[in-house]
């Protein structure tokens, strides 16, 4: 333990990620919460809603009817300066999306937790990232967590950063492997907290004190078009303020986290690069690699939006082959983070030889085994002979023309 | 609530007349008569006393400053005028023909028989010396609610001139509505006519006042999200949520409905001129039976709208919502009523405010508020309200007139077949079977 920070001002509680998203949310003193059920995001808001009865946080909590009218509720408790927070999953993202596009657009501070499942039909809810994903157009910034202590210090963050720059923030964690699973997560004094966030100062908020308008229609094309700049710059900036939040995290809480994370990559030959609860278990495989010789190294990529491409070339600049790990897929393309990735490596003059595999889709588990085979793979071939290459998803009956 | 003392209303002050009080003594008879002609004869006197028949006591009689002074439609040479709510004789235009006196109801007005004119209570400049003499307190200066003199002294918080089609009532209700409730209102308008024209074009607003304007489906839940917040803060603030009939009662119902069953305290305006007139007059919930839009064409095949209108306030009624209301731009002291009423209401208050839209329905800009007031005497929109569950008409029609006379109006019906007509007028009768009989039961919800 570092002997400057104090970590021992907190406790360590067994809590599964939903509810170390829960927690964060007491301790930020969230002001406006509203939700609506749907699995596996629920046990989040009904702790909120505990927390809220007991007089434990004091919050409005607005139970509205549908996920459209949640985001809008939270919406509206932002142009008037609440802190709000909601949580959602799979259909009730899709639902909400004319508001998620809204609001990053508009740019509302909040803070959303997405527990990601997959998208129906079929209506099931195993894991995968194709819903959050979905979003990265949408004005966002977006952070895809790896332990449940990471996603209980990452919503704390986002109340940072979001109150700051005016950019919503999403935090998104693995459905049923985070979400349902409970590790030990270090819960800090809530006068920490009060220190970290010292809440909104906006100059704009609907208030009859002092009239504004949000949102008018029948702007001029380049007014509009200066908006829709400033709303991607303004992502870049909050990239940047995430920085200097992480800095001021750590030392209060002693931890910290990048945008993306380089694990014993300096002499790798071959990179993985992967997400979320992914990385955790690439970790663990890179270390028995480790042990029997191979050159092999871990990038995970915990902020998807904006897409720190820079970080990402400089990383893998000294590797030669990169295999990309995505639990998601976009039809007819292939594993989205692998897109996202090449695309930042094109203009490079010096790249590695990218590999994309689709794994791990609709929960299907991504076991150490597996990911040792994709590392076999990609060191066996010179080059991929498909662009999307399918691991451990097995192959069903051709479609025929009807 | 603190909602009220929000409000912008200036009290106008009348004298107030509590007949069971006095005691006929003439005093106010001869303080009037000796302030206005320094004599004491009562001749000269704006009030008078009459005694009940049976000659168990008196009534002290004055002008009424009535809302609408027949004293004034009958004057030959215009010197009657109303100013504020008072009600005033120009001496120099007078010519002593006794029309006034003939058609006042209250026989407010008298004839001064010396000076050969007319003369109307002045309220003494604000000091009236009647009241000052009554010994009972029979005579009372009071303030009294005036629609005219709150409309007229509230500030507009619209801009002069916006950017409506002529003759829309949009613009009348929502400027209106904005000066009953004043200046502590957040106003959220759903995408519709009223969208643009209130937030104005480019990037200077039309109002005043914070205002928003987010989802078509949503103004409900946004609004929830603001008065949560401002609750939390300890503040009042007034919530109108402004939407058109397809915000309300199609793409918007699931929002509505939502925040009238958890009983969110907000006014909600729907603005219903019968379909999606903002993208060019399509056909919504709100259509009614037979009309054309341009999604229910009239052809060889089908003639207009084949569905009948969703009744919206029957449905926000059935929420169990504190407050429903239909309103009209026909009868704007009424709409007034209702808001005020809405504004004291704890919980969801709910108004329908039927408002024919030129544009869409194919009639004059110059006939908007003749269509609407048609509405109402064809009882094709009666006008009630419902304080919890309690439902009440406050505009009664003695001799409601054929549907007829309100199609015959606009273009939109002008199509209709007789067996069309008389679809509608059954249609009417039906619906206005059952406010009758909503009003008459004690509890209806």
């Amino acid at each position: 333990m570092a002997s400057s920070v104090d970590r021992t001002k907190g406790t360590y509680v067994m809590l599964s990620g939903n509810h170390a998203v829960s927690n964060a949310v007491r301790l930020s003193r969230v002001q406006v919460v509203s939700a609506y059920p749907i699995t596996p995001q629920t046990p989040i808001v009904e702790k909120i809603s505990e927390f809220v009865s007991s007089g434990e946080l004091k919050a409005r909590f607005i139970p509205a009817e549908s996920e459209h009218s949640v985001l809008a509720a939270v919406s509206g408790a932002s142009s008037v300066g609440a802190r709000t927070f909601t949580a959602t999953s799979r259909q009730g993202l899709m639902y909400m999306e004319e508001v998620v596009h809204w609001i990053g657009r508009g740019m509302l501070p909040m803070v959303m937790a997405v527990v990601d499942a997959l998208i129906g039909a079929p209506p099931d809810n195993w894991t995968e990232q194709d819903s959050s994903l979905y979003q990265r157009d949408t004005g966002w910034m977006i952070f895809y967590c790896e332990t449940n202590q990471e996603v209980f210090d990452t919503i704390i963050q986002a109340f940072r950063i979001t109150e700051k720059m005016s950019v919503p923030v999403m935090v998104c964690l693995d459905g049923s492997y985070l979400s349902h699973t409970s590790e030990p997560v270090l819960v800090p004094d809530i006068a920490l907290v009060d220190k970290y966030l010292p809440g909104r100062k906006d100059a704009i908020v609907a208030d009859p004190k002092k009239p504004h308008r949000l949102f008018g229609p029948a702007m001029s094309q380049e007014f509009n078009a200066k908006l829709r700049r400033r709303t991607h710059e303004a992502l870049e900036t909050a990239a940047e303020f995430r920085k200097t939040a992480d800095r001021e995290f750590e030392s209060i809480f002693g931890r910290s986290y990048d945008d993306i994370e380089c694990y014993k990559t300096e002499d790798a030959e071959t990179i993985v690069v992967a997400m979320s609860t992914v990385a955790g278990t690439s970790r663990f495989v890179v270390d028995r690699l480790r042990e029997s010789g191979q050159k092999v190294g871990l990038v995970k990529v915990r902020m998807f939006r904006p897409f720190p491409g820079n970080r990402l070339v400089e990383a893998l600049k000294n590797a030669k082959k990169v295999a990309v790990i995505d639990r998601n897929l976009s039809y007819g393309h292939g594993g989205i983070l692998c897109m996202e990735l090449k695309a930042s490596l094109y203009n490079e003059k010096k790249r590695p030889t990218v590999f994309g595999y689709v794994a791990g889709i609709c929960g299907v588990p991504i076991t150490p085994e597996l990911i040792m085979q994709i590392i076999a793979d990609t060191n066996a071939k010179e080059t991929p002979e498909e662009e999307l290459i399918w691991m451990g998803i097995g192959k069903s009956e051709k479609v025929k023309a009807v | 609530m603190t909602v009220v003392k929000s409000k912008p209303a200036l009290k106008e002050k009348y004298i107030k007349i509590h007949a069971e009080k006095c005691i006929g003594c003439n005093a106010c008879v001869y303080g009037c008569a000796l302030k206005h002609t320094g004599d004491l004869d009562p001749a000269g006197s704006r009030i008078s006393i009459v005694p009940d028949p049976g000659g168990k006591g008196f009534t002290p009689i004055n002008c009424a400053q009535c809302a609408e002074p027949k004293c004034i439609e009958v004057c030959p040479a215009g010197a009657l005028t109303r100013r504020g709510a008072m009600t005033s004789v120009q001496d120099e235009r007078c010519i002593g023909c006794l029309a006034c006196t003939m058609a006042c109801p209250y026989a407010g007005a008298r004839f001064d028989k010396q000076a050969g004119m007319s003369m109307l209570c002045d309220l003494c400049d604000g000091d009236p010396e009647c009241v000052r003499m009554c010994p009972t307190g029979a005579l009372e200066y009071e303030g009294v609610h005036s629609i005219r003199a709150d409309i007229e002294s509230a500030e507009d918080v619209w801009s002069k001139g916006v950017s409506c089609c002529l003759g829309c009532p949009t613009e009348i209700v929502l400027r209106f509505a904005l000066k009953v409730l004043g200046k502590n209102t957040i106003l959220h308008v759903s995408p519709s006519c009223a969208a643009a024209a209130v937030s104005g074009f480019g990037e200077q607003p039309n109002v005043s006042i914070p205002n928003m304007m987010g989802f078509l489906t949503n103004s409900s839940s946004i609004m929830t999200g603001v008065r949560r917040h401002y609750r939390r803060m300890g503040r009042d603030v007034n919530i109108l949520a402004f939407a058109g009939d397809g915000g309300t009662a199609d793409v918007g119902f699931q929002s509505l409905s939502g925040a009238a069953e958890r009983n969110e305290q907000m006014i909600y305006i729907c603005n219903d001129n019968e379909g999606y007139m903002n993208t060019g007059v399509q056909r919504s919930g709100t259509t009614p039976y037979g009309a054309w839009t341009s999604t229910t064409p009239v052809g060889d095949v089908h003639k207009g709208k084949r569905e009948n209108s969703k009744e919206m306030a029957w449905i926000m009624l059935a929420h169990g919502v504190p407050y429903v209301a239909t309103a009209s731009v026909g009868f704007l002291s009424d709409l007034e009523a209702k808001l005020q009423k809405a504004l004291t209401v704890k919980g969801f208050s709910y108004i329908h405010l039927h408002t024919p839209c030129p544009t869409g329905w194919r009639f004059g800009p110059e006939n908007t508020v003749q269509v609407a007031r048609m509405a109402v005497k064809t009882n094709y929109f009666p006008l009630w309200e419902a304080v919890s569950g309690r439902l009440r008409q406050t505009v009664r029609i003695r001799k409601p007139l054929p549907i007829v006379e309100y199609t015959k109006l606009m273009g939109k019906y002008g199509h209709l077949s007789p067996e069309q007509q008389a679809e509608l007028q059954k249609q009417v009768d039906e619906r206005y079977n059952r406010v009758l009989l909503a009003a008459s039961a004690k509890r209806f919800f």
